[in-house]
């Protein structure tokens, strides 16, 4: 069934909408979760977290992409559990080192403590992406949007592991030159 | 600002940078597609030439685009499966249970079931793995009482026991003289077990008249089974200590273990 279909069942409050979902999508929705929980009972939750919602968004949410539309959902409720679950602890887990890595792009001046917004931020973000090689573009969001392992983004881009790490290193040193360039939380 | 604002904000990238990142890789898997099936074709005329034949029952290789359809993986053996499909998905053992259907080790089924789409690479299969038939182990029940071997394997609830009769020279009647499959094999859960028991024996009465009650009783409890009484009484003609006359009478057909009376002599009045 195509997405536009399975929208309409959405729109028609189809239980059906959901079971097409899962059948199209469970798995790719899994995935995205199982990246940030590396649990599978967790993000088998997340998954159904992101039905629920997808149900509940639709209408009046008519997505363009669905696929998409469902993977922004499981990643951000997987974030959302992620954090839940290491409120108490931190460290371990391919998702810490995602962080980790992305704390560099954070500008290092002691008194930048003050927040931006974060539909500012979202938009330096897009124009970041847009100035950037389609290819450090898509390395860059494999590993920050989908929080696949830089060995997953070899394998599926043909690359060797090494690459990926400076790509992702040059990426990353950009991005910081860009928010202490626009003065993001200085 | 920190590590968790850029990560969000980065959740609200554009959807056709997103969707790029999709498209790129299928064309590189495109390229890999090209690669892997030359490797297949070159493979294909190696087995060929080695002449070895491939039975309809192969597993199927799935496509190899982005998102494929699980093939249906029932029956075949899971470390084979597991093993053949590893580049396309992660195959678990998240179950094991027993089936007289499936062999051991082989698939029963799994989650998502076959036929539904899964992501290629990054998708783990559960499976319910079988681990072959229940068998149990027969007990020794030689030599017990039917009641109590037939109540013994109904409270054990692996089997179900059917009393056969049989004779024997060696086994008490009323007891189990074997059974099938015999004590120590293996049996198939919930499965019969022939129990052959020893059936009510008819013992011919033997002569004892003229033997010294000593050696008569020997023979009439030890090997016959029976339980000796005895009455004294004078006589003439058989000396004191012989048996005079039984009851049974010689050659008379007696249950085994059943009761007999001897008459010995107390010698002359």
């Amino acid at each position: 069934m195509d997405d536009s279909a399975i929208i309409g069942l959405y729109w028609d409050r189809d239980g059906e909408a959901i079971a097409e979902t899962d059948k199209k999508y469970g798995a790719y929705c899994f995935a995205v979760a199982d990246n940030i929980l590396h649990d599978k009972q967790d993000s088998e939750e997340c998954v159904n977290d992101t039905f629920l919602k997808a149900w509940n968004a639709m209408p009046p949410e008519r997505p363009c992409r669905l696929k998409l539309f469902l993977a922004k959902i499981t990643r951000s409720l997987s974030f959302d559990k992620y954090r839940a679950r290491n409120a108490a602890k931190r460290g371990g887990g391919e998702f810490t080192a995602v962080l980790e890595e992305l704390e560099e792009c954070v500008p290092g001046i002691s008194d930048t403590e003050k927040e931006i917004e974060a539909k500012e931020l979202q938009d330096m973000i897009n124009s970041f992406l847009s100035a950037l090689p389609s290819r450090e573009r898509d390395i860059f969001l494999r590993r920050y949007f989908y929080s696949e392992t830089t060995g997953m983004i070899a394998k599926r881009y043909l690359i060797k592991e090494s690459n990926v790490l400076v790509i992702l290193s040059r990426t990353r040193k950009k991005l910081r030159a860009k928010l202490e360039k626009e003065g993001c939380g200085i | 600002m920190n590590a968790v604002n850029i990560f969000e904000a980065i959740g609200f990238a554009d959807e056709k940078y997103l969707l790029h990142s999709e498209r790129m890789e299928t064309r590189k898997r495109k390229i890999a597609k090209k690669l892997s099936a030359f490797v297949c074709a070159a493979a294909c005329l190696c087995i060929a030439a080695a002449g070895i034949s491939l039975s309809s029952e192969k597993l199927v290789s799935p496509s190899p685009d982005r998102v494929s359809v699980l093939p249906d993986l029932r029956g075949y053996d899971f470390r084979e499966a597991r093993t053949y499909y590893a580049e396309y998905f992660d195959l678990a053992a998240a179950q094991r249970e027993y089936s007289s259907e499936y062999p051991e080790g082989t698939i029963i089924d799994t989650f998502p079931p076959a036929g539904r789409d899964y992501l290629v690479g990054r998708t783990t299969v559960k499976c319910n793995v079988s681990l072959g038939a229940r068998t149990v182990t027969v007990p020794d029940i030689t030599g017990i009482d039917a009641d109590r071997a037939k109540e013994f394997i109904l409270s054990l609830g692996e089997l179900k026991p059917i009393i056969t009769f049989d004779n024997s020279d060696t086994v008490p009647e009323g007891c189990v003289i074997s059974t099938f499959p015999a004590a120590g094999d293996k049996a198939l859960y919930g499965s019969e077990i022939y129990i052959k028991v020893c059936k009510e024996k008819e013992v011919t009465f033997p002569d004892v008249t003229g033997m010294k009650y000593e050696s008569a009783k020997i023979i009439l409890e030890e090997y016959c089974g029976y339980t000796v009484g005895v009455v004294f009484e004078n006589s003439d003609d058989f000396e004191k200590g012989t048996v005079i006359s039984s009851a049974p009478a010689p050659g008379e057909k007696t249950r085994y273990g059943s009761a007999v009376k001897l008459t010995v002599s107390s010698g002359k009045e």
